[in-house]
């Protein structure tokens, strides 16, 4: 699913935009929507099951952490080429392949903007039954 | 307590306190924090009213209060009119909006009672509203004059770039060893403004996000800002260009010395607009306040 999703983001850079190298932009773009995902994702766990919050370098860290490992495993290993060439796709859908990475995208992006009332919301039922929570 | 969550980041309540318990103790306005913002001295054991080491409450502790304050009474002179009539209606609208879910602080400069300032002297007055990132301008201006710049550095679309004598030239020139040769310097640069951009919107993303949760800046700023560090992080080179700029201007807007400039701005503003205020029922409600 993220090869599909990595190459998608190549062809928007590449098509779309005419970046100069797709292939980092892409691992750029694809390691801060993993960490926007990851981030949401540990600050509710922390916030619901330990009353725990961490501030924006543990987010910036994440970050960083998943541009290394992406650039070692696209850039370095060359994997990001291999992806491209074989040019993978959701079920030999075009369609389902970029309907799943806007989906990816959108939902990433929406832990922008709404990840902080998440986040205070899940603080404040720090501690009660899980079916107050919704 | 049990009552309140606390935040250790921003360091205070994620909920606001139910009543102001001592109507003449300013630190009671600011109903988020604890006891008075004294934690060290005072405890809250009912979770209604701050008590004293002794484990007696206050003398402080005067019941609940409503807040519906006669703000005249604590600013009491006007500094744009010297006339006590029109105090209440800037003065309220500001705390009433620190009251209901803001931690921001409005510092108020302006003449005391006993001073007998009239005409001129007035003038002197200033109104020092120092709200952090709240006034708006060099953020939209730098960020489209970064995004600008990115493209005359070096654009294929538009037909241009820069060489290192800072002259900009069309895509047929081939370069020189005077203009670091074609396109290699303003390339260099381009790809480099693109990734600092880049930076800029991740650190602008969890920065914002740390800033809202502690009420600092606005639902509508969040919103912006976080559009514009989407736009940063996903756009290729010409977003993170943008967000660079963006980003900058944020951090200038957060500088007193900009937001004292914003203010002094809109006290001459005000001022010019005296004469017709007096004579109206017109209640401010400041673009200071927006």
């Amino acid at each position: 699913m993220f090869s599909v999703i990595y190459y998608k983001y190549y062809l928007f850079y590449k098509r779309v935009l005419k970046e100069k190298d797709p292939y980092i932009t892409a691992v750029l773009s694809f390691s801060f929507a993993q960490s926007l995902l990851i981030n949401a994702i540990l600050k509710m766990v922390l916030a619901y099951f330990y009353c725990l919050s961490y501030g924006k370098w543990g987010g910036i860290g994440i970050v960083i952490f998943l541009i290394f490992i992406n650039y070692i495993f696209y850039i370095r290993k060359k994997n990001g080429q291999r992806i491209v060439e074989a040019a993978p796709e959701i079920f030999g859908s075009h369609v389902l392949s970029v309907l799943l990475t806007v989906i990816f995208t959108c939902v990433a992006i929406s832990f922008m903007f709404y990840g902080a009332d998440w986040e205070i919301y899940m603080l404040e039922k720090c501690g009660s039954s899980p079916w107050e929570i919704f | 307590m049990n009552g309140r969550m606390y935040d250790p980041i921003s360091g205070r309540m994620l909920s606001p306190d139910n009543y102001i318990q001592s109507e003449g103790f300013s630190q009671s306005y600011n109903r988020y924090s604890y006891c008075v913002n004294n934690p060290l001295r005072y405890t809250d054991p009912s979770g209604n009213s701050w008590e004293g080491p002794g484990g007696t409450a206050d003398p402080g502790f005067t019941g609940p209060v409503i807040p519906n304050i006669n703000f005249s009474e604590y600013f009491p002179v006007n500094p744009y009119t010297t006339s006590t009539s029109k105090n209440g209606s800037i003065i309220q609208s500001m705390i009433e909006k620190e009251l209901i879910g803001s931690t921001r602080e409005a510092n108020f400069v302006g003449p005391k009672e006993s001073e007998n300032i009239t005409g001129k002297e007035n003038n002197n007055y200033k109104l020092n509203l120092y709200i952090e990132g709240e006034a708006p301008g060099a953020t939209f201006y730098i960020g489209v004059a970064g995004s600008i710049s990115e493209n005359v550095l070096f654009s294929k679309t538009y037909g241009t770039w820069m060489g290192k004598d800072f002259k900009i030239r069309s895509q047929d020139w081939g370069g020189n060893g005077n203009s670091g040769g074609k396109y290699k310097f303003a390339e260099k640069w381009s790809t480099r403004m693109g990734y600092v951009g880049y930076g800029f919107a991740v650190y602008g993303a969890f920065d914002i996000n740390e800033d809202y949760r502690a009420g600092e800046i606005s639902t509508f700023r969040m919103t912006l800002d976080q559009t514009m560090n989407a736009i940063g992080g996903f756009g290729g080179i010409y977003g993170a260009v943008a967000s660079f700029g963006w980003e900058i201007g944020r951090q200038i807007t957060y500088t007193q010395s900009y937001q004292e400039s914003v203010s002094d701005f809109w006290f001459w503003y005000w001022k010019s607009c005296e004469s017709s205020v007096l004579n109206s029922n017109f209640i401010y409600s400041s673009p200071i306040n927006k």
